[in-house]
């Protein structure tokens, strides 16, 4: 505001106060700033979204934490008999023929504890097992003692300790009356020492055991040896103490069975499951042989097979966690998983087969160990030239692989938390740090098929919980994605059809008053909030409906044909009659079309149950009685109605006019009815007679589509019927709404011109407003689209939340919205599965964020071509 | 449409054939085609509206029928069971169905034939009816179908008497006697129920008394206790933190050592205290419970069973085969009250519901008054600061989608971000001394609150841009013409005109936000909250605090609950107050935006 000179000569006196220019100052600084930083935060929840979601699919990382030289060991083959406490401060290696074990720190190596085993003796076979620290050995008298090995924790108290102890600051530590001692965060003092606990000694009655496994059952210990004379025995264990003298006395019961193949020399490995419901012999030369041994006292051979090439030794054998899946390593290098599904043309005695289910590809050299993880589907691979491999078996990957040491590796194990793995060779101890929290999400992995544990091939699956400890959660998103789609097509099936003719009614044809008052009626929908309509679908919409199925059915197609029934009579009214009666239109409709509808539906759906569904639709659905024609017939019906509508109006109707032309108007009337009344005839004929010959050329309607699965099946109480209809009824207002606003916003010299020109308010409709309004209509059913993608509470009330993948309309399904209220409380916080669920959340974001933004785009060119015309 | 469209072609080249053909003055009389007027097709479109509003109101009217229902007393039925069992209680809702065989086996022979006569006449369905028939601690049900063939007699007993009680839901009975100190003093019916109500307000409110005492008056001393607890665990902490950072024995580290004795001193002394007030509170409360113990009612079930109910614990006693219309009125109202004003009982199936609308209410204030100065000042930069342009409209776009985005993805957004990121942090920084167990780590009501807001913030900025664009231009520049800078327009000029639309942006924010559950699920809405987040406790309002929510309790009762039939009514009437709250902010903001119009109608140019 420089001054200049002014007419009047004068300087101007009058300057804006600083007060106002301050205020006008800070106001623009404060709302640009505030207007910018809501819009961030607005746009913040995607980046939010996605930063919870990134970790998923970070690359694993694994590195080596120290080597510790001294650490070797005359070691015992085969077995990792090297194991690593859960806070990676110690860890123990079996020596001398595993007669000794020997404890040492994880930190310098410095040697902690030496303990004999078994006094002496040299038992004949060892067997340890990881996950339950259970140690088992047979002796050549038939002896077998089992025992734990565990890493006790103690804490000490701060008096009669040497100096140095209770002088420990936080997080040191020292090594203290052979074991080690930590001052934790809190202040205590821990001490964690290698202790080996051994239960009485059991009497087999057998000498020469050279393979034992043990496992758990239900019932108790289940133990499974063979001896050197190929005799396999498989005995349960019930101990008993005589209250008399406290002695503890174990009995074993079972059988025995003689083991095939001994030609080629004993087996190497025996490898007893889970359950103790199967016992594997594995030769080196890729020979196994599966016993059946459900029932203990009588086993059987299930099934013998080649596991390898010829030419190709069996080096390493493992199971993964469960004790289900085996795991085979071989002298070419080759890590590949088995485990037993049942076919329905299995020929074994249990109809199990067991069956190459992942091959993890091939190692740079022979492998010489395995370690399973013991919390997941994690497999490390030790192999002959020092390398290690880690894998993730479910999804086929291989997540690291290191050279750890020179030599083969012979002992492997990983840290009881997964967060680090040992190994040992020639060159020493080698612990490497394992930075793998979700090893299990990849892309593939959660969009694609796995082949999980105990399914027949690699499907979709989503299970994310589960009663057991070894339960592999199943992270497959699609079935949640299909589920979201099939509950967005029914719901618009029903509700767009409904919501756009509504719309066009109330824009072109509704006069009168009731014009301004329906409209904001249906509006007031919009507001009501869905967890009343997910309420009323689940308990009175549902149970309704099932009680009902085939009158409901059947409504369907009886009120649309009353409405249309009834405009076609209503059209043979005379003139004077049909001009003055316009005005009751909608009355009419309301209160004589609709209940004529309903009340058809109701006198032709008890019909139509006996024509078409032999009499009890749900009996029907379950494919117990009737044929497929009647599904055929229903799904056929509206396909006939528009062919025959098509063959009516180009060829029928042209032909029709010229006569029309010089008949009166009721006559004319006449004569539409009647078309009406044949074509559906016709319609009926027509799908009846495709559905029989569909039927006669042996497609069940009830059956197993190629591509699209099944759509008629059982009927499940809470269905896709009843969420599509209530669904539908939710994005009606939305749709009608937008729909109405398109509609109206068509300018109305538009209107005038075509109803100047003669057309009729029905042609002017079809042929100028719709057309012009396409877009806006376009883009209203976008968004009700969007809105049916996100709905949430009625799909979880109403949807019976079974991740199922098929069509069916009287099956549930679980949506992903539905998924993540249900799981997301009970999810741990930031791990896997928590953030799967954000990556549900995310998906659902992108998938209503790109439908909206292509109707708003669609919305916004439409107004601009609306102002134009 | 196919149809018309082609028809509509086919006409005039109809028509010009005729026209060569026949005569020449036929053009002149030509008429429309009846099929021209698309009559069917317009019958049809006109039909999907009748339908959905069928729909619309056949919805209201359930909601209406069943919300309202809920509350009427019914008369009490006495049935005789062909097997010579007794029910007695309400009749709550009817059905028909196609009894197997078995049933009917069942029977006793001589009722069998007239069963089967009964079937046989009726095509072999039943009707049968569901008794609520309550006294579960007896019957261990609360309810019992009841077919029609097994019936032998029904009466309508006049004492049969309903008690509505504290515990263990409803109770069903004829009385016996009344009981003073275990003597009974009455045992003519109508004697008994003159002295039941002699007694009854003064057992309730020596119930209510003890009540009071134990949450108001024993809470305030586990309240001071748990203060003066975090109080030492605050100093310990502090103490351990001095010691690692200044080393033991540092001043710093001796006057938290200081510190932390004087917080164990004032705990022991609370504690001593407490004990004292302990003692006299239990006094008092015994007192109370001895005299409440001394008034009984002896009431006998249908099937003889005797039972004595203490009065304290009866909430609502009346004779239902004796109302007349006046007092069945009352009844009502006084249920309806109850549900307005009381907390639930009975795992929520009785009782009110007044914690759910306390939660809901406040949960949409602080929604509102976070949503909307921020709404506000974007849509005030969008309209007015921001340059128009590719950028702002592309903006205009994302935040139109915004709307449309599912509520459940902010539910996800909020737990994560709110509870988890930030809540976490407010808990190290601020209350260490109450971890692990989170104080705003988890869902709470200013979580659910701030969720929300998020979730609505679109509607607001839409609403304000609308409004703010519909200020006339002329208006901006007539105050800028005046001298007034951009600012005092803004203020003086714009924004009272855009008010209309800013409070209906604010109201429809406020019933979408009512009506949301799907995030609140996620973010602290919880199936029963006894404290609510405003008390006398400081700070009085407890904004970390879980609470109840009317649309979570629709889901929770119809779906969670362990009576899912006694529950049902309840949920109607739930949904009929949610509705009824929602439409009103509806009606509201419509009434609203009228009412300022018209106001600044005159004021336009």
């Amino acid at each position: 505001m420089v001054s200049q000179g002014k007419f009047t000569g004068k300087q101007r006196r009058y300057q804006t106060k600083k007060r106002v220019k301050m205020a006008d100052l800070v106001a623009r600084v404060s709302i640009t700033l505030g207007g910018i930083g809501t819009i961030l935060a607005v746009t913040g929840v995607f980046v939010f979204l996605t930063y919870v979601v990134v970790p998923l699919f970070a690359a694993e990382k694994v590195e080596p934490l120290l080597k510790l030289q001294n650490i070797h060991s005359g070691l015992h083959q085969p077995g990792n008999l090297l194991s690593v406490d859960e806070h990676l401060v110690m860890g123990w290696v079996a020596v001398d023929q595993a007669t000794r074990l020997r404890s040492f720190r994880l930190d310098t190596g410095e040697w902690l504890d030496d303990l004999e085993l078994f006094d002496g003796e040299i038992p004949l076979a060892l067997n340890y097992l990881d996950r339950e620290q259970l140690l088992v050995a047979a002796f050549a008298d038939g002896r077998v003692k089992l025992g734990s090995i565990d890493f006790e924790t103690r804490f000490l108290h701060s008096e009669d300790l040497p100096a140095k102890i209770p002088a420990l600051k936080p997080g040191e530590r020292a090594a203290y009356a052979g074991g080690i001692v930590e001052r934790t965060p809190v202040g205590q003092l821990r001490l964690q020492k290698l202790a080996v606990h051994f239960e009485p000694a059991i009497e087999t009655g057998v000498t020469d055991i050279v393979l034992i496994d043990v496992s758990r059952r239900p019932g108790g210990q289940v133990v499974s040896f063979l001896t050197a004379d190929g005799a396999l025995h498989i005995k349960s264990l019930a101990s008993r103490r005589n209250l008399l003298t406290g002695e503890v006395i174990t009995t074993l019961t079972g059988g025995s069975m003689r083991i095939p193949h001994l030609d080629a020399g004993l087996p190497q490995y025996l490898l007893l499951s889970g359950i103790a419901d199967n016992v594997f012999l594995a030769w080196e030369d890729g020979h196994l042989v599966r016993v059946d041994a459900r029932d203990i006292s009588a086993p059987v051979i299930a099934e013998q097979r080649r596991l390898l090439e010829d030419g190709v030794r069996l080096t390493s054998f493992s199971y993964l966690i469960g004790k289900t899946t085996l795991v085979t390593g071989d002298s070419q290098g080759r890590v590949r998983t088995w485990f037993r599904i049942k076919p329905e043309d299995a020929t074994t005695v249990d109809g199990a087969v067991l069956t190459l289910t992942h091959d993890l590809g091939a190692g740079p050299a022979e492998v010489t160990s395995l370690a399973p993880s013991l919390r997941r589907r994690v497999l490390a691979a030790g192999f002959a030239d020092g390398t290690a491999h880690l894998y993730h078996v479910t999804s086929d990957q291989l997540l690291a692989a290191e050279k750890v040491g020179e030599g083969p590796v012979v002992s492997l194990v990983l840290a009881p938390k997964d967060n680090a793995f040992a190994s040992l060779s020639a060159s020493g101890l080698a612990l490497w740090k394992i930075d793998a929290p979700h090893p299990e999400t990849t892309w593939a992995a959660l969009f694609g098929k796995k082949h999980y544990e105990g399914l027949e091939s690699p499907q979709h699956v989503w299970q994310s919980s589960s009663g057991t400890d070894d339960f592999e959660p199943k992270y497959g998103l699609i079935p949640l994605v299909f589920g979201t789609l099939k509950a967005t097509f029914y719901s618009m099936l029903f509700g767009a059809p409904l919501a756009l003719l509504a719309a066009i009614y109330t824009s072109e044809f509704l006069v009168g008053p009731l014009r301004s008052r329906i409209k904001p009626v249906v509006e007031m929908m919009a507001s009501l909030p869905s967890v009343v309509l997910g309420f009323l679908a689940a308990l009175v919409v549902a149970p309704f409906v099932e009680n009902l199925v085939p009158n409901v059915l059947a409504a369907f197609f009886t009120v649309p044909l009353a409405f249309i029934g009834c405009g076609y009579l209503f059209q043979m009214l005379p003139s004077n009659l049909f001009v003055r009666w316009s005005r009751w239109q909608f009355a009419l409709l309301f209160f004589i079309a609709l209940p004529l509808g309903v009340q058809s539906a109701r006198v032709v759906g008890p019909w139509m149950e006996i024509l078409l569904f032999a009499g009890d639709i749900k009996g029907w659905l379950q494919g117990r009685i009737g044929s497929g024609t009647g599904g055929w017939v229903l799904m056929l019906l509206p396909l006939c109605g528009l062919l025959i509508a098509l063959v009516n109006s180009r060829l029928i109707t042209p032909r029709l006019r010229q006569i029309t032309e010089k008949h009166t108007r009721r006559q004319a009337g006449l004569l539409e009815m009647s078309k009406f009344a044949l074509g559906l005839l016709a319609t009926l004929a027509c799908a009846w007679l495709l559905g029989s010959l569909l039927n006669g050329a042996g497609l069940d309607s009830r059956g197993d589509f190629p591509l699209i699965g099944p759509v008629l099946g059982t009927y499940v109480q809470r269905n896709a019927l009843v969420v599509g209809f209530i669904m539908g009824f939710a994005i009606i207002p939305i749709i009608y709404t937008l729909a109405e606003d398109a509609l109206s916003s068509v300018p109305e010299h538009l209107r005038s011109a075509s109803l100047a020109s003669g057309a009729t308010p029905w042609q002017t409709a079809v042929r100028i407003i719709i057309p012009t309004a396409a877009s806006g209509l376009f883009s209203a059913l976008m968004i009700g689209l969007g809105r049916a993608v996100g709905e949430t509470m009625i799909v979880l009330m109403a949807a019976g939340n079974t991740p199922v993948l098929e069509w069916n309309i009287f099956n549930g399904f679980r949506t992903l919205s539905a998924n993540i209220a249900v799981e997301l409380p009970e999810a741990v916080v930031w791990g896997t599965h928590f953030r799967v669920l954000f990556l549900a959340a995310l998906t659902l974001f992108m998938m209503t964020f790109v439908v909206n933004t292509l109707a708003e785009i669609v919305r916004l060119r439409f107004r601009k071509r609306a102002y134009q015309l | 449409m196919n149809q018309s469209e082609s028809s509509a072609v086919a006409a005039p080249l109809a028509g010009a054939k005729t026209g060569e053909k026949v005569r020449v003055g036929y053009r002149s009389k030509s008429r429309t085609a009846l099929a021209a007027h698309g009559q069917p097709y317009v019958w049809l479109a006109g039909g999907m509206l009748a339908v959905s509003l069928a729909m619309i109101l056949g919805l209201i009217g359930l909601v209406l029928y069943r919300g309202t229902g809920t509350f009427w007393p019914v008369p009490v039925i006495q049935v005789e069971l062909a097997d010579g069992r007794l029910h007695l209680g309400e009749i709550t809702r009817r059905g028909s169905y196609v009894p197997r065989d078995e049933l009917i086996d069942a029977l006793p022979p001589e009722a069998r034939q007239a069963a089967r006569a009964l079937l046989e006449a009726n095509e072999g369905i039943s009707e049968r009816f569901l008794i609520r028939t309550g006294n579960f601690e007896l019957s261990h049900e609360h309810f019992n179908w009841v077919s029609d063939f097994a019936v032998k007699t029904t009466s309508y007993p006049q004492w049969a008497l309903l008690f509505e009680r504290q515990e263990w839901g409803r109770f069903y009975g004829l009385p016996q006697a009344f009981l003073i100190d275990g003597r009974p003093v009455a045992t003519a019916p109508e004697e008994v129920w003159a002295a039941f109500n002699d007694h009854h307000g003064d057992a309730r409110k020596r119930w209510r008394e003890r009540r009071a005492l134990e949450t108001h008056a024993i809470g305030k001393i586990n309240h001071t206790l748990e203060q003066a607890r975090l109080q030492v665990r605050g100093a310990e902490l502090a103490t351990r933190n001095a010691e690692e950072r200044h080393g033991s024995g540092s001043p710093a580290h001796q006057k938290a050592l200081m510190n932390l004795g004087a917080a164990q001193a004032a705990l022991a002394q609370l504690t001593l205290e407490a004990e004292e007030d302990y003692a006299r509170l239990r006094d008092e409360i015994n007192s109370i419970n001895a005299e409440n113990a001394r008034f009984e009612i002896l009431v006998s079930t249908a099937e003889g069973q005797t039972k004595a109910l203490p009065l304290a614990g009866i909430v609502r006693a009346y004779m239902p085969n004796q109302l007349s219309f006046g007092d069945k009125l009352g009844i009502y109202f006084d249920r309806w009250l109850e549900f307005l004003r009381d907390d639930p009982r009975e795992a929520n199936s009785e009782g009110g519901v007044f914690p759910a609308i306390f939660g809901t209410v406040v949960m949409t204030l602080i929604m509102s008054i976070c949503v909307v100065p921020f709404g506000v000042l974007a849509a005030l930069y969008l309209r007015e600061y921001a340059k128009a342009g590719p950028m702002i409209s592309t903006v205009r776009i994302a935040v139109n989608n915004l709307a449309g985005v599912p509520s459940i993805v902010f539910g996800v957004f909020g737990l994560g971000f709110f509870c988890y990121l930030v809540g976490g942090t407010i808990d190290q920084l601020f209350y260490p001394a109450k971890l692990p167990s989170p104080t705003f780590g988890t869902g709470g009501i200013l979580w659910a609150s701030l969720t929300l807001a998020l979730l609505t913030l679109p509607v607001v900025i839409v609403a304000t841009e609308e409004s703010l664009a519909a200020v006339p231009s002329s208006m901006r520049e007539g105050s800028y013409a005046c001298g007034a800078s951009k600012w005092q327009t803004i203020r003086r000029i714009v924004l009272p005109r855009a008010m209309p639309g800013i409070m209906t942006g604010m109201i429809l924010a406020m019933a979408r936000g009512a009506g949301e559950v799907a995030p609140l699920m996620l973010v602290g809405a919880v199936k029963l909250a006894p404290e609510l987040p405003v008390d006398g406790y400081a700070p009085f309002v407890h904004l970390e605090r879980s609470f109840m929510h009317l649309g979570f309790h629709i889901f929770d009762l119809g779906f969670q609950s362990q009576n899912s039939e006694a529950a049902v009514p309840m949920v109607f009437s739930t949904t009929l107050l949610l509705v009824a709250i929602i439409a009103l902010l509806n009606i509201g903001a419509i009434l609203l935006r009228n009412r300022l119009r018209r106001k600044f109608m005159t004021s336009q140019f």
